[in-house]
C-alpha cells in the first residue's frame, strides 16, 4: 500500500493528462499551434467558440459528472454495505427515469404554450425532481420511530424503481418514435449538451457533495462494522445516514438531470480503488472523485471521436469499458483474497 | 460505577428482559450467564446504550446513560461485538484506529499512529498491521477488536475521564478451547491493569468462575441469583439456571472451584 | 465564459485586419460562392439534391439514403445524437432540420457559434415537396426558377398517380407494419405519414381505433382483416422475407397474408414525401389495385 500523497499526486497527474488530452482531441482537428491560438483567443471566432464553448465545458462537464457518480457510489456501497449498491438503489435512477419521460412525452401537450427556456430546461428540471421525490419517498418508506433500516430502504428501493419503470413503460407506449428514441438516447447518457450554465450550475452541487460525503469518511469506515457498531464508536448514526442520502440523491440527481443516464462508473471507480488501495473511506472517496472524473473524461473524449463525425451514447463506452475491465479484477483477485 | 435499574423489555409481547438490576465495578469483571434467549446479549445492549429499555434505566458514574452524547459515551464504554462481518476488507491498523474515531480532531496523526503501535504490540499483532482483518484466524480478528476497544478507551492523559467499561459479548465464541481461557486471561487481566469495569456474556462455567469477581445468572429474563462468584456459583443455582446437574469440586491447580456438568437430570456421580 | 467579450473583441479585430476573410463571415459577405450545407433530414437531403444543390452539401443524418450520391458524404448520425464539434469541423453556413425537431441542445449550441440552423415545416402531402423547396431556395437565395424542376416532376407523377386511381372502385384496407424483427412489429395507427400515404394511393388504413404505432395483439390484426399489408423493404428483409410474417402471431390469419398481398417498399421512398412522393404514391395504388387473381 502506496503512501496517501504518491497516490493522490499520481491522480492528479492522470486527471491533468486525461484533461489536457481531451482540449487536444476532438472530431474538429485542430493543430497544437492552433489550439493555442484558440486558447488565448487569437484564433477564429468558430475555432475560439469550438474551443471554449464546446470542448472545455464538455471536458469540464464530464470531469464532475465522472467524480460525482464514483463518489456517490462509493458511499452508497458502504451505507448499504453492499458491494452491488449503487445510487440506483435509493431509487434516484428510476425516479429521474419516470420524470423525464414525463417530460418528453407530455411536455408538447401540457408546455406547448410554455417558454422555449422553460421547454428546454423541462426534462433536466423534471429528471432532478424525480430523483429527490423519489428518493424522498424511499426513505419516508424506510424509516419509522426515527430510524432508518437501509434494508428496507434496498427493498423499498427495489419496490418503488419496478412501480417506476412500469409508469416509465406507460409513457414509453405512450410515446411517438421520435420521443421513444430520445428516451432511449437519454438512458444511454451524453455530454453532448454540455455547456458553461451547466457546468457553473451542476459544479457547485458536485463539489459540495464530494465534500460533504467525504467529511463523512470516518463514519462510513465504522458502518463497515455495522450500524450498531457505528454507533458505539460515537457516530450519530441516523444523522450520517440521513446526510449521506441526501447528499448523493442531489449529487446524482443533477447529473442525471443534465447528462442522462451513465452507468458503471460508480460501481467500477470504487471497487477498483478497494483493490488497489484497501476501502479506508478517507482515501477511497477523494481518489474515486479523482479516478472517476478522469475515467469518464477519456469515455468522454472516445465517445466523440472514434465514430467522428457521428457521436457514440456514452453509457455504452462506459459499459463497454468497464464491464470486461471489472471482470478481470474480480477473476484476478479471487484467489488472492475470497472477499472482495 | 455503571448500574442498571428495574430493566425491562418486551419484544412482540415476550418479555426479553425483567426488572433487571445490576452493577458493573470498575476494576472489576462482572460475568453474565444464562440459557440462550435469556436476555444475556439484551442486557449487554441496554448497558452498551445501543438497545432502550421500555422502563428502567442505567446509569453510569451518576449520569443517565441514555441522556449522554455519542461522542461521550465511546469515551466511556467499548463493545467487543460477538462476530464482526466486514463488507469490505479493511487492514488490521485501520480496524484498531476506529477505536480513537471518536477524538479523531483531538490526536495529530502522528499520535494517532503511536497508539495504534502501542495496542498492537501489547497483543503481539504487529507482524498482521497491514494483513487485510478477512483474512485473520477467529483468535487474531477477536484480538484485533479488542484492541481496537481498549484504543477507544485510552485514558486522555490530559483529562482523565473518570471511570471506563469494557463490554464482551460472548467473546469466546467461534475460539477454539486454548484460545478460549487465553482470550479471557488477557482480555480481563488487560482491563484490570487499566481499571476497567468489565462486564462479559460468558457460556463456560469454568471461565466464568476462574476470571468473574461477580455472577448473575438470568433466566427468562430475570434475574435467578447474583452475587461474588465463591458465593453464587453453587450447584443449585447451577441447575435452576440451565437445567442441569452439576458436580462441583476443588481445583485440583488453582484455588477454586472445577464444574463438571451433567447434561441429564440422573446423576452419574453421587454426591460426595 | 468571463473572456468571452474580450474573444470577441480580439476575433473582431482578427477579421477586420485579415484580407483572408473566415468562413463563417464568408457566407454573409461573398453570396457568389455556394454555402456549404448540413442536412439532418432524408427528407430535406432529397430536396436539396432536386435543386440541384447536392454539391454543397457538406454532411447529412442517418435517415438521409437518397440520391446515390448521399453514400459518399459525412454520416452525422442521428439528429437526437449530434456530435456539436464534428459538425462545427465541417464548416456549415447552413443546417436545415426538420421543423418537428424541438428542444435539441446541439441545434442550440451551433446557432450559437454563429451557424444558422434552419427548421423546414414538412407536413405529409404531396405538395410538401413543393413547399419545402420554396423554403429551402428561399435560404438559399435561390432563383423562383429553380424549383421548377421540383414542381414539374411531381406534376407529372400526381398524373400518373391519377391514371392508377382511375379504375379503382375499392378502398383496400391496408395494414402498414413497422417491423424490426420479429420481436419488435408496429402498426400504424391514424395521424401517421404511413395512413396519409396510404390514403393517397386510394386505400384506406385498416387501423382506425389508435394514433401513432402501437404494438397489436393476434386477434387485433385478425380484427383489422387488412387486404393488404404495407411495409418497408428493410423491416420485410428483417422478419427473412414474407415467409418470416406467419411467424406474427395473427398475420397468417389476415386476408392480406392469405392472399399474398404484401407490398414492401423503400422507407425513405414511401414515407419521405420528398420529390419523389406523387411517384411513390402512384406506385403504392398500382399494388393496391391490381386485378384480383380470383
Amino acid at each position: 500500500m502506496r503512501s496517501f500523497s504518491a497516490v493522490f499526486f499520481a491522480l492528479i497527474a492522470l486527471l491533468s493528462l486525461t484533461l489536457l488530452g481531451g482540449v487536444f482531441v476532438g472530431a474538429y482537428e485542430l493543430a497544437p499551434a492552433e489550439l493555442w491560438l484558440a486558447l488565448t483567443g487569437q484564433s477564429t471566432d468558430l475555432q475560439q467558440f469550438l474551443v471554449w464553448q464546446v470542448r472545455i465545458p464538455r471536458l469540464l462537464l464530464a470531469l464532475l459528472v465522472g467524480a460525482a457518480l464514483a463518489t456517490t457510489g462509493a458511499a452508497t456501497q458502504g451505507l448499504f454495505r453492499n458491494p452491488l449498491a449503487e445510487p440506483t438503489l435509493i431509487g434516484v435512477t428510476s425516479g429521474a427515469m419516470l420524470f423525464a419521460a414525463a417530460a418528453m412525452v407530455l411536455s408538447f401537450r401540457f408546455l406547448a404554450a410554455a417558454p422555449a427556456w422553460l421547454q428546454q430546461g423541462a426534462v433536466s428540471v423534471a429528471a432532478f425532481c424525480g430523483a429527490l421525490v423519489t428518493t424522498g419517498l424511499v426513505y419516508r418508506l424506510a424509516s419509522g420511530r426515527g430510524r432508518v433500516n437501509v434494508a428496507t430502504m434496498l427493498l423499498a428501493g427495489i419496490a418503488i424503481a419496478a412501480l417506476t419503470s412500469a409508469g416509465t413503460g406507460l409513457l414509453i407506449y405512450q410515446s411517438s418514435e421520435q420521443q421513444l428514441r430520445d428516451l432511449t438516447f437519454w438512458t444511454l447518457g451524453s455530454l453532448g449538451g454540455a455547456r458553461w450554465g451547466q457546468v457553473l450550475g451542476a459544479g457547485p452541487i458536485i463539489l459540495a457533495g464530494v465534500y460533504f460525503l467525504h467529511r463523512d469518511a470516518l463514519a462510513l469506515n465504522a458502518f463497515l462494522l455495522g450500524e450498531r457498531e457505528a454507533a458505539q464508536l460515537g457516530f450519530r448514526v441516523q444523522r450520517v445516514k440521513r446526510r449521506v442520502i441526501i447528499w448523493t440523491a442531489l449529487v446524482v440527481g443533477t447529473c442525471i438531470s443534465l447528462t442522462g443516464i451513465i452507468g458503471f462508473v460508480g460501481l467500477v471507480i470504487p471497487h477498483l480503488l478497494r483493490i488497489w488501495q484497501g476501502t479506508d473511506y478517507r482515501r477511497l472517496l477523494l481518489f474515486s472523485a479523482l479516478l472517476g472524473g478522469s475515467f469518464l473524461l477519456v469515455a468522454d473524449t472516445l465517445a466523440r471521436t472514434i465514430v467522428a463525425p457521428a457521436e457514440l451514447p456514452i453509457g455504452i463506452l462506459t459499459a463497454l469499458v468497464g464491464a470486461p475491465f471489472f471482470l478481470w479484477l474480480l477473476l484476478r483477485e479471487r484467489g488472492k483474497n475470497a472477499l472482495l | 460505577m455503571m448500574r442498571a435499574k428495574g430493566l425491562s423489555l418486551h419484544l412482540g409481547g415476550r418479555a426479553i428482559l425483567d426488572q433487571v438490576s445490576c452493577t458493573v465495578r470498575p476494576g472489576q469483571v462482572t460475568v453474565v450467564m444464562g440459557q440462550n434467549g435469556a436476555g444475556k446479549s439484551t442486557l449487554l445492549q441496554c448497558l452498551a446504550g445501543s438497545v432502550g429499555a421500555d422502563a428502567g434505566a442505567v446509569e453510569v458514574d451518576g449520569q443517565c446513560l441514555a441522556a449522554l452524547p455519542p461522542e461521550e459515551l465511546a469515551a466511556k464504554r467499548a463493545v467487543l461485538a460477538q462476530s464482526v462481518h466486514l463488507s469490505f476488507p479493511l487492514t488490521v491498523a485501520e480496524v484498531i484506529e476506529m477505536g480513537c474515531y471518536a477524538r479523531y480532531q483531538q490526536w495529530t496523526a502522528r499520535q494517532r499512529t503511536a497508539r495504534i503501535d502501542h495496542y498492537l504490540t501489547l497483543l503481539d499483532l504487529q507482524p498482521f498491521r497491514d494483513r487485510s482483518f478477512p483474512t485473520l484466524s477467529g483468535g487474531e480478528q477477536k484480538r484485533v477488536l479488542l484492541a481496537k476497544c481498549l484504543l477507544q478507551l485510552d485514558a486522555d492523559p490530559a483529562a482523565p475521564s473518570g471511570n471506563r467499561y469494557l463490554l464482551l459479548d460472548e467473546p469466546t465464541a467461534a475460539l477454539d478451547i486454548g484460545q478460549q481461557f487465553r482470550f479471557i486471561d488477557l482480555a480481563t487481566s488487560l482491563a484490570r491493569k487499566r481499571g476497567l469495569g468489565v462486564f462479559a456474556v460468558l457460556h463456560d462455567l469454568n471461565l466464568a468462575a476462574r476470571f468473574a469477581d461477580e455472577i448473575i445468572f438470568l433466566r427468562d429474563g430475570r434475574v435467578l441469583a447474583s452475587g461474588p462468584t465463591h458465593a453464587i456459583l453453587t450447584r443449585t443455582t447451577i441447575r435452576d439456571t440451565f437445567d442441569v446437574d452439576c458436580l462441583i469440586q476443588e481445583h485440583p491447580h488453582y484455588a477454586g472451584p472445577l464444574i463438571t456438568t451433567l447434561p441429564y437430570e440422573r446423576p452419574y456421580f453421587a454426591p460426595a | 465564459m468571463r473572456n468571452l467579450p474580450l474573444l470577441f473583441l480580439f476575433s473582431f479585430l482578427f477579421v477586420a485586419c485579415s484580407p483572408a476573410a473566415e468562413p463563417v463571415t464568408e457566407a454573409d459577405t461573398a453570396t457568389k460562392t455556394s454555402p456549404r450545407i448540413v442536412s439532418l433530414s432524408g427528407t430535406l437531403t432529397e430536396l436539396l439534391f432536386a435543386l440541384g444543390q447536392g454539391d454543397a452539401l457538406v454532411g447529412v443524418d442517418v435517415t438521409s439514403t437518397y440520391p446515390a450520391a448521399t453514400a459518399e458524404l459525412p454520416k452525422l448520425g442521428h439528429v437526437s445524437k449530434l456530435n456539436v464539434e464534428a459538425l462545427l469541423g465541417l464548416q456549415p453556413d447552413l443546417i436545415f432540420v426538420d421543423a418537428a425537431v424541438t428542444n435539441n441542445p446541439a441545434l442550440k449550441t451551433l446557432a450559437d457559434a454563429g451557424v444558422r440552423v434552419v427548421y423546414v415545416p414538412l407536413r405529409p402531402t404531396l405538395d410538401n415537396a413543393v413547399q419545402a423547396t420554396a423554403t429551402l431556395a428561399g435560404h438559399l437565395d435561390l432563383p423562383e426558377a429553380s424549383i421548377a424542376t421540383v414542381k414539374a416532376n411531381l406534376q407529372r407523377d400526381s398524373l400518373a398517380l391519377a391514371a392508377a386511381l382511375q379504375g379503382a372502385n375499392t378502398r383496400p384496407r391496408v395494414l402498414f407494419l413497422y417491423a424490426r424483427g420479429a420481436g419488435q412489429v408496429l402498426v400504424a395507427g391514424t395521424g401517421t405519414e404511413a395512413e396519409a400515404i396510404i390514403q393517397l394511393a386510394g386505400g384506406t388504413n385498416a387501423i382506425q381505433s389508435f394514433a401513432d404505432f402501437k404494438p397489436l395483439t393476434p386477434e387485433a390484426f385478425v380484427e383489422a382483416a387488412p387486404d393488404v399489408i404495407l411495409m418497408f423493404s428493410s423491416g420485410l428483409a428483417s422478419l427473412d422475407g414474407p415467409a418470416g410474417l406467419a411467424n406474427i402471431p395473427g398475420i397468417a390469419q389476415t386476408p392480406a397474408f392469405q392472399r399474398k398481398r404484401i407490398v414492401a417498399m423503400d422507407g425513405q421512398y414511401l414515407l419521405g414525401f420528398g420529390p419523389r412522393a406523387a411517384q411513390a404514391a402512384a406506385e403504392l395504388a398500382g399494388q393496391l389495385h391490381l386485378p384480383d387473381p380470383q
